[in-house]
């Protein structure tokens, strides 16, 4: 019905409207059952806007077949790190280069000016995802 | 739709109907793109990557970029140099309309412009940047910003003060003044600051620039004053709010301005005044109290309006600033939730990089940087993520980071208008 992963869950529909309505009411979210406070962390989250949101279509859901958007983050990254932008264009490396180098700037093990602050921001698991968006063989190609 | 489509399938074929069809008898989905800045053009390019028929609306036929103005003021470069054109966004496949938007309905999901067509839309993204509160600052309105710069809105206005502070004598004073937050780019009236004292340590020694400041603590604040301490000792002051920095008055005509600390009568005065969404936000009921336009974290949806995203400097994004490279993230990211939702899906999960770099002078920059992820029904920054270059940076370092900020320009600015 629903799956998730890197590449995030996703609805298909058989409501050709479903497009025009908004699917994730911050009403919906801002529900008196769960309170902000008892909601930490991305997983429940994750679950609690999917219930939103089927609740808001009412139909069948299914994965969508053929989608591959870039791993969560990874679009930031080509603001600097796009083709021609100067910076090391991630599309000339390996994802296991570039996850490597993501870990070193984790932890500390490799210096940097802002990445050793941007790394800290995704988990190995993250990094790896962006990795295998942006390399030489993802979804960016 | 059969469940299950392809987005190849999807989206093949969608692109070719006319903009004239009634809006749910036609297949192709209708985005319009209002404001052709960081995040208008960052969205409407990634959307017609999707296979996304997109038209941008935007009055100007040129756009200068507030990130480098600063260098442009202080005589580092030409406006020229931050001046481009739409022609790359055209030849990418982006419709361009240079009309006003005289107003938007959120019922019917149509534009009107100020030259008498309207434009219907399935989605609608509104990056149309700020507007400036003229109504704020006694004596400080349009008018007098044709003598009195804000040069907060890159152009003519970055010319202008670039003019005035070249024609000033030596011994002239400089006065800037900086409004509370949240305003567009938190740390540019402190580069602003800094770049002018280099003009004036440089070619007009016997000068100096004041900042008037709303606030008693800014953004990159240890970074800019060990740099002013080093490098602009008798160049530069910074008042802040507990010394009477907040500005309470301005005459244009005898170019003076009353703060809490005195009264000023500088050669040259630059006023940013205080900031909302622009007016066709507000019109358009995009905004709340704060007059800023709440959103969606993960799609930038509006909060208010089904339909119509915003995103960028008009769009509350919690703990991301308003910056270029902020909209940019932000576009991204909604240019994947629009072509999701076009689709029928939920977006995924976001995740946003902001990176900020500012100079102290043409070879000495650093960088505030951090990522954000949606908690709830705002963007939060991650743990650990956020942060300043260090204190203690060696001059090669800042250097570093001056030529990293050059090569983020540089490499945005192909891809937006390349």
């Amino acid at each position: 019905m629903c799956v998730t992963g890197r590449r995030g869950f996703f609805v298909g529909t058989t409501d050709p409207d479903a497009a025009n309505r908004p699917l994730r009411p911050a009403a919906a979210r801002a529900s008196k059952l769960v309170s902000p406070e008892e909601v930490r962390g991305a997983r429940l989250r994750s679950v609690i806007r999917a219930a939103s949101a089927m609740a808001a279509i009412a139909v069948p859901l299914v994965p969508a077949a053929g989608a591959d958007p870039l791993a969560p983050g990874a679009a930031s990254c080509l603001a600097c790190h796009g083709e021609g932008g100067g910076l090391p264009d991630l599309a000339t490396l390996s994802p296991d280069e570039i996850e490597a180098a993501l870990a070193g700037y984790r932890d500390g093990t490799r210096a940097g000016t802002v990445m050793p602050r941007l790394a800290k921001g995704f988990s190995a698991e993250e990094s790896r995802a962006i990795a295998e968006s942006l390399g030489r063989t993802g979804a960016a190609r | 739709m059969s469940a299950g489509p392809t987005r190849r399938g999807l989206l093949t074929g969608l692109t070719a109907a006319s903009l004239a069809a009634p809006a749910m008898a036609r297949a192709a989905p209708r985005v319009v793109v209002v404001g052709g800045g960081f995040g208008g053009v960052t969205v409407a390019r990634a959307l017609v990557r999707n296979g996304i028929a997109v038209t941008l609306v935007e009055p100007a036929t040129e756009y200068a970029t507030c990130p480098s103005s600063n260098a442009v003021i202080a005589g580092l470069m030409p406006l020229s140099a931050i001046t481009f054109g739409y022609d790359g966004v055209r030849r990418a496949g982006v419709t361009l309309v240079h009309d006003s938007v005289a107003g938007i309905d959120p019922v019917g999901r149509r534009v009107r412009l100020a030259g008498g067509d309207s434009l219907a839309y399935d989605r609608l993204v509104v990056a149309a940047g700020i507007g400036l509160s003229f109504d704020t600052i006694p004596g400080y309105d349009a008018a007098a910003a044709a003598t009195i710069p804000h040069a907060w809105k890159a152009g003519a206005q970055t010319a202008l003060l670039a003019r005035q502070i070249e024609a000033m004598e030596n011994g002239g004073l400089v006065v800037l003044t900086v409004p509370a937050l949240p305003y567009r780019c938190p740390p540019g009236p402190y580069e602003r600051a800094s770049l002018i004292a280099h003009y004036l340590k440089t070619r007009k020694p016997r000068s100096k620039v004041v900042i008037l400041d709303a606030k008693d603590s800014f953004s990159k604040q240890p970074l800019f004053q060990a740099a002013w301490r080093a490098l602009y000792p008798d160049h530069l002051e910074w008042v802040p709010l507990g010394q009477g920095g907040q500005v309470e008055a301005v005459d244009a005509a005898a170019r003076t301005v009353r703060a809490g600390a005195g009264l000023f009568r500088p050669a040259v005065l630059n006023v940013i005044p205080p900031q909302t969404a622009p007016t066709l936000c507000r019109a358009a009921g995009l905004t709340n109290a704060s007059r800023w336009c709440p959103v969606d974290p993960v799609s930038f949806e509006s909060s208010l309006h089904p339909g119509i995203h915003v995103i960028g400097d008009a769009a509350i994004a919690g703990a991301m600033p308003k910056s270029a490279f902020a909209a940019y993230s932000q576009a991204q990211v909604c240019a994947g939730a629009v072509a999701s939702l076009l689709a029928g899906r939920i977006p995924p999960e976001p995740k946003l990089i902001n990176v900020c770099y500012s100079l102290a002078a043409p070879d000495y920059g650093f960088s505030i940087a951090g990522v954000y992820g949606a908690e709830w029904d705002r963007l939060v920054t991650v743990p650990g993520s956020d942060g300043l270059s260090p204190d203690d940076a060696p001059p090669e370092v800042r250097a570093r980071e001056a030529a990293l900020g050059r090569a983020w320009y540089d490499g945005m600015m192909r891809q937006l208008f390349g």
